[in-house]
């Protein structure tokens, strides 16, 4: 007999409480009793995000839903615009947040979910992808997760029209601690009016990235007249200047143009990195840069990146390998839409494989 | 030396000192809130949960911790990962028994509330499991796997899309 069945819950529970994920997983495969214990298990599924398969939903979707685990921690993810609009795909997405609605803390979404069910106990939401739409089911997901702590917009156009729907919905959420406003490229984007109504209404700036080409950019001026740039893009320097402003900084995100092929890149190596700094993103929009006139303070600059514990990068080239190199507490590396070339470059130079976290996992990763 | 009478669920009497049977949170409350008299010698502590092969099991755990520190417990230990791996030899050589036996120290370490030994046990449970296959985790504890076909291809598939948080 299954010694285990004769423990209360509570006491499986303290089992498993022990047990790390992938224990957690070989376990839940052990034989129906085990399954169900895991899947109810707080402290297990506490460890797990469920994350939608990238390809295939709909053949999928039966086995989602037939699933009896009670995830607190859901990420619903799609690249493709054009399946994004699917409304099959759409109706099942909802239908997942209805399935796990009861255990549900933590939800990212990169869908338009209008009119989503109930989501009670919902700790933290991440949108992801064009915010225009996003403010309207925000208001209408934010109102129902009262403790909501994180609020992530990312890629976003941000619409004159949309910030009312961004005030209506933060503004009740007293335990909001994190804003971050990423990529506002549009000619509709925030007024710097807007931006400091919005920082400033929120209080949050523990984690604040700020980003090239952003109206942020004249906000932060607004801020802090000391700064230079007026009224144009937010350059490397204007970064430099943040991080002598601001030292105790510990992310730093930098978007577009580093050491890329396009730009210069002679601003990033005019950069005046804070050792301080723990996080660091890196976001190139094109190409390898192999010349050589950028490189000449480049050592200088990548030995001040020993307390990076994080790097978040979307691509490799070969100065980015030498970034790699030189963060010397590394302990993660997060990465989208890398090739699997990509992930063999970080393994030749010796990246420890469980260093590398996989946010989103590329198609051709997901292939058997 | 102060001393007490702990009846099992056999009707066993064990006679162990006061401050071996105060290990356990259970007997303190009964000898509080139920007003038996520590210093009669004919007051017996009965623990209908525990049998006499586990209770005897149990004091010799308490005899030989009960001059161990309480640990306290705060956020931050909750935060912590718990280790498994830090078990003194005297307690693994102590808790190499059979499953049933193990099993039935957790339950009683609950009922009679020895937070040091329902962590010790809890942990070599979990030691028993880490590292293992489902294969080999059913081998271990003599499970049978009940799952169907469809089912277990419902499990596998489930956790192709889990990652860890």
């Amino acid at each position: 007999m299954d010694p285990f069945t004769i423990l209360p819950y509570e006491l499986q529970e303290e089992i498993c409480s022990y047990l790390k994920f992938p224990d957690i997983i070989e376990s839940s495969f052990v034989c129906k009793s085990w399954y169900q214990v895991i899947g109810e298990s707080k402290y297990c599924m506490n460890r797990i995000f469920f994350r939608n398969p990238l390809q295939g939903l709909l053949e999928q979707i039966d086995y989602i839903l037939k699933s009896r685990r009670h995830y607190q921690h859901v990420i619903l993810f799609e690249f493709d615009e054009n399946v994004k609009k699917d409304t099959k795909i759409l109706r099942n997405m909802k239908s997942i947040i209805n399935k796990f609605s009861e255990s549900l803390t933590n939800l990212s979404i990169s869908h338009d979910l209008q009119r989503t069910s109930e989501l009670p106990k919902l700790r933290e939401l991440d949108f992801f992808g064009s915010l225009s739409h996003r403010l309207i089911v925000a208001n209408g997901l934010i109102t129902k997760a009262n403790n909501l702590i994180n609020f992530d917009i990312e890629s976003c156009c941000l619409g004159n029209s949309s910030i009312e729907y961004l005030v209506n919905s933060l503004k009740d959420n007293s335990s909001l601690k994190d804003l971050k406003i990423n990529d506002c490229r549009v000619m509709n984007a925030l007024n710097t009016v807007e931006v400091k109504f919005v920082l400033e209404e929120f209080h949050v700036h523990q984690t604040n990235s700020f980003e090239r080409n952003s109206n942020i950019s004249n906000f932060i001026n607004k801020f802090k007249p000391s700064l230079k740039t007026i009224c144009g893009p937010l350059t490397f320097q204007d970064i430099a200047n943040l991080m002598t402003d601001f030292p105790k900084l510990l992310m730093l995100s930098v978007r577009n143009e580093l050491l890329s092929f396009l730009s210069p890149g002679q601003e990033f190596l005019e950069m005046q990195i804070n050792e301080t700094i723990k996080v660091l993103s890196i976001d190139p929009a094109f190409g390898d840069l192999m010349d050589d006139r950028f490189y000449t303070n480049f050592n200088a600059i990548i030995s001040k990146l020993g307390n990076v514990q994080l790097l978040l990068i979307t691509f490799i080239n070969t100065r980015i390998l030498d970034i790699i190199l030189a963060c010397r507490s590394l302990k993660y590396i997060k990465y989208f839409h890398l090739e699997d070339m990509s992930i063999i470059q970080l393994l030749r130079i010796g990246v420890d494989s469980h260093k590398i976290f996989i946010p989103i996992i590329p198609f051709w990763l997901n292939e058997p | 030396m102060q001393t007490i009478k702990l009846q099992s669920s056999d009707n066993e009497i064990f006679e162990c000192d006061l401050a071996v049977a105060k290990c356990s949170a259970t007997i303190r409350t009964m000898l509080e809130d139920l007003g038996i008299d520590e210093n009669s010698e004919d007051e017996v502590v009965p623990l209908p949960n525990v049998n006499s092969a586990i209770l005897r099991k149990v004091i010799q755990f308490c005899t030989y911790h009960k001059d161990d520190p309480v640990p306290s417990s705060t956020d931050d230990d909750e935060n912590k990962e718990k280790r498994t791996d830090d078990i003194t030899s005297w307690d693994a050589d102590f808790l190499k028994v059979d499953q049933g036996t193990l099993f039935e120290l957790i339950l009683a370490a609950n009922y009679l509330d020895i937070r040091s030994l329902l962590d010790v046990t809890c942990k070599t449970v979990a030691n028993m499991i880490k590292g293992k296959t489902p294969d080999e985790i059913r081998k271990t504890f003599n499970i049978k796997n009940d799952f169907t076909p469809a089912e277990e291809e419902q499990v596998r598939k489930e956790n192709t899309w889990c990652e860890e948080k």
